[in-house]
């Protein structure tokens, strides 16, 4: 059985993706046929408890708290053990862990650690920090292509299931763990100039040393 | 005064890397120990 978290108020959306996408046609229906009714679903079950609301019921208090989850899990039976392993390893799993996440914490903790022992007071800039600035950067501009080219590994790993009032496929409103530590635009704009100015630092400093 | 010369950026900075570090050794023992339950899981 695989989980996977769906965000079902849009689809995960990248200029990429749209190209990519299988083409497929809607089914005209999105009824599945009735299940055979068994013995255990003739039993009687506890009523299924109803969540109560958190905010005060009475009029008169002045806020309201108001659930509105969009967060939905879709679960169905994967038979092939590789396309579960490959949902595990991007991240579209509840296990809150991918590869790519662990190779992005590896590398960008190991890059900054060093860069960190090397930079003292005396030597704000050397060469190495320079380069490894440079490799930081493209990590995290690695990390957000991979991140998206993930999304579309994953909805080529699912099978295309419709969900009545949704218009795209189920697979293009999963989730993915990387979400949360998925770089933005400019965040990949401002470590690239930091890494630029750095760099032509070093030049400077190399050059005033060479003047001297 | 000494305090002020712990808490500097540098320190504050290789605190945060060798964080990360230990979530990422930490993650690389769940991956590998997960992707055993999910291989086997049918």
């Amino acid at each position: 059985m695989v989980k996977l978290r769906l965000d079902t108020r849009k689809p995960h959306e990248f200029f990429l993706l749209g190209a990519l996408d299988r083409k497929t046609k809607r089914p005209a229906t999105d009824t599945y046929p009735a299940k055979q009714r068994t013995a255990f679903d003739s039993l009687s079950r506890p009523r299924q408890q109803t969540v109560r609301m958190v905010s005060p019921t009475n009029a008169i208090a002045p806020f309201q708290l108001v659930a509105e989850t969009q967060v939905h899990w879709l679960q169905y039976t994967e038979p092939s053990p590789w396309k579960r392993l490959a949902l595990y390893f991007l991240g579209a799993t509840d296990y809150q862990i991918s590869l790519l996440k662990f190779v992005y914490y590896a590398l960008g903790s190991w890059l900054l650690y060093r860069m960190l022992r090397e930079a003292t007071a005396a030597t704000p800039f050397t060469a190495a920090n320079a380069r490894r600035l440079r490799y930081l950067s493209l990590l995290v501009i690695g990390f957000f292509f991979s991140h998206h080219l993930a999304y579309w590994l994953v909805r080529e790993c699912i099978p295309l299931l419709y969900a009545p009032g949704m218009a795209q496929p189920l697979s293009h409103y999963v989730l993915l763990n990387t979400d949360r530590d998925s770089p933005g635009a400019i965040t990949i704009v401002v470590l690239s100039i930091i890494a630029f100015i750095y760099r032509r630092g070093v030049e400077l400093h190399q050059e005033a040393e060479l003047t001297v | 005064m000494k305090l002020l010369t712990i808490i500097s950026p540098l320190n504050v900075g290789r605190l945060l890397a060798g964080t990360f570090a230990f979530l990422a050794s930490l993650m690389m023992i769940v991956l590998v120990f997960g992707s055993f339950q999910v291989a086997g899981d049918d």
